[in-house]
């Protein structure tokens, strides 16, 4: 934005090597632990560990490698937005399958 | 990368003068001429979808079927809206006045990514190939909702080809989407504030935030239909225990955001032909800001007010009930404004005021019945009749329509650097507005009596409102054709236009008038707030 | 590659840009938005899972059950670990680098393709079993036709992924041989950074598809 801009032509400094690797480590890690949980009898957890952690390793995606911790807010707010919208049509959908009820007579 | 090999204008030159081969306008980087082949494309479809309304208005004349069967019937109304909503109404304003005007109004040189503005209309070019190519194969009759499972089991007209169509030209909706949102972000000139842009461009941004949010929704939903046609199973289908309810949210969930994406636009011209009309600023300027976001948003959150018989919840349809009571009211912020800007003002009625008055009392009207309709319990009995049919014609052809045709005839000096003749643009106008009412509003009768859409023939006793909006859908049909007459003609015969025939406020008046190719001889540095007259 | 060489100039920004900067944030915002449009492009597919599997949950499971959770796992572990290696590549190229980007690159393309061959298998596999809708579907049992809802959405969302893979393969060997030929360099990458949000973004879809797919109903 031409108006407005911060004079700070030059983006933000790469990450370290150590730090991508890192993070990729992090990430095969947690695909371990939701294989392994997932082969244990958790009940609901089951899911409710498996989505959470595909849910990490997405922000650690986002945040590292996608580069979301040194972005504008700008970028940031593009990031969630899909997700958020998509979250709508998710929870107001499920909802409506929820809350069907078979209608009764009144009789 | 190349650029295509286009000669430097002499100085003071305008973009319609930089190249005059077909290839200087098929490869054109230049917003502007974007703009202009759009106008030709849209103008063209508007005439196919046209001619399908006016099929359609002569079939309902008799309350027998005469012209035409049931099935032929099902696939005009079907084109009708397929063309009308896709191929018109959604890139009506965004693509003809938003690309050649956003720009300008932020004293750019030209939208963040040119060529994939240039590939956006290929797109929709490409899109209406597939439909044209559907038509001449025999139509599609499953209405243009797609509805499953008939669409995916039991159709047996063209209906992948027309989900291509739609698919293709929906991309073309996404791109110019994200262009505009980038535009606005990155490349307003030095001074343009947020809060210094006109509405107009608040509006392509809405707008924009709608398009890029909404129809990849759209696209993935009408290659589930595709797929589930060709392989005979997917999740919709009944038998496997799929939900056609299911298809409905989906189809919603950008359907009905894709209705803000017709009427935001028409909002955003509406409040420059009223400030320039009054020479006055706006009323609550950042209330008509805001109130334009909140539109895009709930909109949102809306759909289900489409589905309420549908086999939804009814609490589902209690929270959208709800949901859409309180959508209208940033609409009628913005209705409450525009009069208020009216309001003791010296009012000049130009051809684009009427227009913008026309489209404030229509969309009005149109609102109103919304809310009708969202009243879950009045709902059952309207839903399927002619009032819904009513309700959004009013919205889309009362509202957006004539904010189109108001914007054209706002910025033709603009854009094509001559002036039309006011005496006949304000008779059509009026026309107009007098052919729209006869037509449409002895439907809201009609569906409150109780005549179902989409049937090609009716009971005896609807006649005579159904004479009477046939008779209405000729004088409309004049009243575009006469537009389209003198607007050609003042190409030609037109006396030449100044830089600011209107006298207005706006960056894209302060450069000649059809502006150079990039718009403006030196970067523009923008001191004043929007609208800036003097009271 | 130790000869001193000459820092190469970005090339100029276009007309429609002031300077280099702001072409460089318009065209990492205008991917980002692109982005937002997958998510809710995928996402309908997700959506449609979510209501399919809390309609038929032990159909689910059953059919969950029948996918190849090793092979699952393995493909997971290979988009993650291509994810950084293009992230890497974009690091090496923004500090001056040119080799290395360069083979990290190919590495990327090189995991994609190993992505699609060991899906490939998958579906071979799955075909032998009688498990693909319409093609060949043998399930039996009263749970079959809701079993063949899940495996609608299986294709769907793996077709559709493994289309994105394709694409995406295709854009890193292209960026793979214009970094070779010098197109970019540290003052220029904007290609590659956009290529590599694009690649981040299909690996994000898959680690949803991962635990949807493979990890239902495991236990017991």
């Amino acid at each position: 934005m031409n108006a407005e801009r911060r004079r700070s032509d030059a983006p933000a400094p790469p990450p370290t090597l150590a730090n991508q690797i890192g993070v990729l480590a992090a990430l095969l890690v947690l695909l371990l632990l939701s294989a392994g949980s997932a082969l244990l009898s958790l009940g609901v957890f089951n899911t409710v560990a498996n989505l959470g952690i595909a849910a990490l390793k997405v922000l650690l995606v986002m945040i590292f490698f996608m580069r979301l911790r040194s972005g504008s807010p700008l970028i940031r707010i593009a990031s969630a937005v899909g997700f958020a919208w998509l979250s709508m049509l998710i929870v107001l959908a499920v909802a409506d399958l929820l809350t069907r009820m078979a209608p009764h007579a009144p009789w | 990368m190349t650029r295509p090999e286009s000669p430097v204008p002499p100085h003071g030159a305008s973009y319609l003068e930089a190249g005059y081969s077909l290839r200087s306008w098929l490869l054109t980087h230049d917003h502007k001429r974007i703009a202009i082949l759009y106008t030709l494309s849209i103008t063209f479809f508007f005439a196919l979808g046209g001619i399908a309304a006016m099929l359609i208005r002569l079939e309902l004349v008799t309350p027998n079927g005469t012209l035409m069967s049931a099935e032929t019937y099902n696939k005009a109304f079907t084109f009708h809206g397929i063309v009308m909503v896709w191929f018109f109404l959604i890139p009506s304003i965004p693509a003809t006045l938003g690309n050649f005007l956003l720009p300008l109004m932020i004293g750019a040189r030209d939208v963040a990514f040119p060529r994939l503005n240039l590939f956006s209309w290929y797109l929709y070019m490409v899109g209406g190939l597939f439909t044209i190519a559907m038509l001449l194969l025999g139509g599609v009759d499953t209405g243009w909702t797609f509805y499953t499972p008939f669409s995916t089991m039991f159709s047996n007209t063209h209906v992948i080809l027309a989900a291509v169509g739609v698919f293709v030209v929906g991309f073309s909706s996404i791109f110019t989407g994200i262009n505009f949102i980038v535009t606005v972000h990155s490349m307003r000139a030095p001074g343009m504030t947020w809060y210094r842009l006109p509405l107009f461009v608040w509006s392509m941004y809405a707008v924009a935030l709608v398009m890029v949010l909404a129809t990849p929704v759209l696209a993935m939903t009408l290659s589930l239909i595709a797929l589930e046609r060709l392989f005979g199973v997917g999740i919709f289908n009944p038998a496997l225990g799929g939900d056609p309810v299911l298809f409905e949210h989906f189809f919603w969930f950008y359907s009905h955001p894709a209705v803000y994406i017709m009427v935001l636009p028409a909002m955003g011209v509406v409040s420059e032909l009223i400030t320039a009309g009054v020479h006055r600023r706006i009323f609550g300027y950042k209330f008509m800001t805001w109130s334009m976001l909140a539109i895009a948003v709930i909109g949102f959150m809306v759909w289900g007010h489409h589905m309420f018989v549908s086999g939804m919840s009814t609490y589902a349809g209690v929270v959208f009930s709800v949901l859409s009571f309180i959508v209208a009211v940033p609409s009628a912020i913005k209705v409450f404004n525009w009069t208020a800007s009216l309001y003791k003002g010296d009012i000049e009625f130009s051809a684009p005021m009427l227009y913008a008055l026309g489209f404030i009392g229509l969309f009005l009207l149109g609102g109103l019945t919304g809310l009708f309709l969202a009243a879950t319990a009045l709902d059952v009995s309207l839903t399927q009749t002619y009032f819904v049919v009513a309700h959004f014609h009013y919205i889309m052809v009362g509202g957006s329509v004539m904010a189109y045709l108001g914007g054209i005839h706002f910025w033709w000096p603009k854009i094509t650097g001559r002036l039309y003749h006011a005496g006949i643009a304000r008779f059509a106008a009026i026309l107009m507005f007098v052919g729209f009412n006869v037509t449409f509003f002895p439907q809201y009768i009609l569906g409150y009596e109780g005549m179902p859409r989409r049937y090609h023939d009716y009971l005896p006793q609807y006649q005579m409102w159904n004479v009477i909006s046939s008779a209405g859908a000729v004088v409309l049909a004049v009243s575009y054709l006469l537009p389209l007459a003198y607007l050609l003609w003042s190409l030609r015969y037109g006396p030449r236009a100044g830089d600011n025939p209107w006298q207005a406020k706006g960056l894209e008046w302060e450069t000649p008038s059809p502006p150079p190719p990039h718009n403006f001889e030196s970067v523009p540095l923008v001191t004043d707030g929007p609208y800036a007259y003097e009271e | 590659m130790s000869a001193i060489l000459p820092m190469p100039a970005a090339p100029p920004a276009e007309e429609q840009f002031d300077d280099a900067a702001q072409q460089r944030e318009a065209a990492t915002f205008g991917m980002w938005a692109f982005l937002a449009t997958e998510v809710l492009f995928f996402g309908v597919l997700f959506a449609g899972y979510t209501v399919c599997r809390v309609t038929y949950p032990a159909a689910f499971a059953a059919a969950s059950r029948s996918t190849d959770m090793l092979l699952g796992t393995i493909e997971t572990a290979v988009l993650l670990t291509s994810s950084c290696a293009v992230a890497l590549a974009l690091r090496d190229l923004q500090l001056g680098g040119r080799r290395v980007a360069f083979w990290l690159l190919l590495l990327t393309a090189a995991l994609g393709v190993s992505f699609l061959v060991l899906h490939g298998f998958e579906y071979y596999a799955e075909y032998q079993e009688g498990l693909v809708p319409s093609i060949r579907y043998t399930v039996v049992g009263p749970r079959a036709q809701h079993m063949e809802l899940f495996y609608c959405l299986y294709y769907f969302i793996t077709g559709f992924h493994s289309l994105h893979v394709t694409i995406g393969v295709a854009v890193l060997i292209t960026m793979a041989v214009r970094t070779r030929r010098g197109a970019f360099s540290a003052a220029y990458s904007t290609p590659v950074e956009l290529t590599a949000l694009y690649w981040h973004l299909v690996d994000i879809v898959w680690i949803f598809v991962f635990p949807l797919v493979y990890l239902v109903g495991r236990s017991g």
